[in-house]
């Protein structure tokens, strides 16, 4: 049970909660500083200094960092994470044709378990990290000073608020990641092909075409997470 | 042809074909036949109903009732509501009565009841693959 090694990594491995902890709120950090560092470059318009390839390349790392952080949590295996873990599944397999396959790469989860979602979730990590390290860091220096700085509250928020871990049990309301909510609250309205896979695709070509219509784009974008922050917000107070 | 250029297009095909057999393996899944599960008679002695990890017992007018806990909307594991008596989804609160029915939510469907045949001692029930 996947569950049972998370437990064992808090409870037997020297420092393992700590590392566990440190792990996640670094997750959530990468996440928050992606959606700030995309805002800034679309505001300072970096996509007019580079070719066209490259942004598509560069905008497409988000979904698969936004994938990275969810199968993080699909691998806890507790309740939220395993729910987390079919409900995409689900999700995918209303994709016409490549619904099966991708659902085989990366989740597979009533099938498997975790294991697909784990093998995801290293894969990814890794080479994200690699790609976007080789692309940035020719472009800038990262200072120490920085580093150290978020390493530090990530470290503060470890020992003040140690991210959840639920054990078995019956409940009636489940809350899945965060990030996620606004999505889990329209899926309660709208078929799962539109608010799974249509609805936050929308953001996704947004933002590979902005571009092209920097002005239609944007304001496009702005309207879809005012919209996504009201959902999450009612997701929030349920 | 030089020997160097046909070692080279041996090679693109090789290392093609092994991609793609790597890619065919990573999104393959061995077929799982269904689960049978062979229940005690003696351990629903008393009760209306049980709960085990994938599956509802129920006894509904004298009839014993197997329900996957399967939630037909997106997958999550339903749960029971003592307070309501009813069968709950935690994700998006569908509900569904003792029977299976569904009542209320995006699910729009019934639970998908599973077969459970008798034999001595108890029952065997099959979970589909």
């Amino acid at each position: 049970m996947p569950l049972l090694s998370t437990v064992g990594i808090e409870g037997v491995i020297p420092f393992g909660a700590l590392f566990r902890y440190l792990h996640y709120y670094a997750a959530q950090f990468t996440f928050l500083f992606l959606f700030w560092h995309t805002t800034e470059a679309l505001w300072a318009r970096s996509y007019q200094r580079r070719h066209f390839f490259h942004w598509f390349l560069l905008t497409s790392t988000y979904p698969l960092t936004i994938l990275a952080l969810f199968t993080g949590y699909i691998v806890r295996g507790d309740e939220t994470g395993l729910s987390a873990g079919r409900i995409a599944e689900n999700l995918i397999l209303t994709l016409p044709f490549f619904g099966k396959i991708l659902n085989r790469l990366f989740f597979a989860v009533s099938e498997e378990g975790i294991h697909r979602a784990y093998i995801t979730h290293i894969f990814l990590s890794f080479v994200l990290f690699f790609l976007l390290g080789i692309w940035h860091f020719r472009l800038r220096k990262i200072k120490l000073e920085d580093l150290s700085l978020w390493a530090t509250g990530a470290l503060a928020l470890s020992l003040l608020w140690p991210p959840p871990l639920e054990a078995p049990h019956f409940q009636t309301s489940l809350k899945g990641p965060w990030f996620f909510l606004g999505i889990q609250e329209l899926l309660r309205y709208l078929p799962p092909f539109g608010a799974g896979i249509i609805f936050p695709l929308i953001p996704i070509i947004l933002l590979v075409f902005f571009p092209r219509a920097p002005k239609r784009a944007g304001w496009g974008l702005l309207l879809w997470h005012l919209f996504y922050f009201a959902l999450l917000g009612r997701g929030l107070l349920r | 042809m030089t020997r160097r250029t046909f070692l080279g297009r041996l090679s693109i095909i090789f290392l093609t074909s092994l991609a793609g057999l790597g890619i065919y393996s990573a999104t393959g899944l061995f077929p799982r036949p269904p689960k049978k599960i062979f229940i005690r008679k003696k351990d629903l002695e008393g009760k209306k109903l049980v709960i085990k990890d994938s599956f509802f017992l129920s006894f509904q007018k004298g009839k014993l009732l197997a329900l996957s806990r399967t939630c037909p909307h997106l997958g999550c594991k339903v749960t029971y509501d003592p307070h309501r008596k009813l069968f709950v989804c935690p994700c998006h609160q569908s509900r569904f009565t003792l029977t299976g029915k569904y009542l209320s939510g995006p699910a729009k469907k019934d639970l998908q009841a599973l077969t459970i045949k008798k034999t001595e001692g108890g029952y065997i029930l099959e979970i589909p693959a």
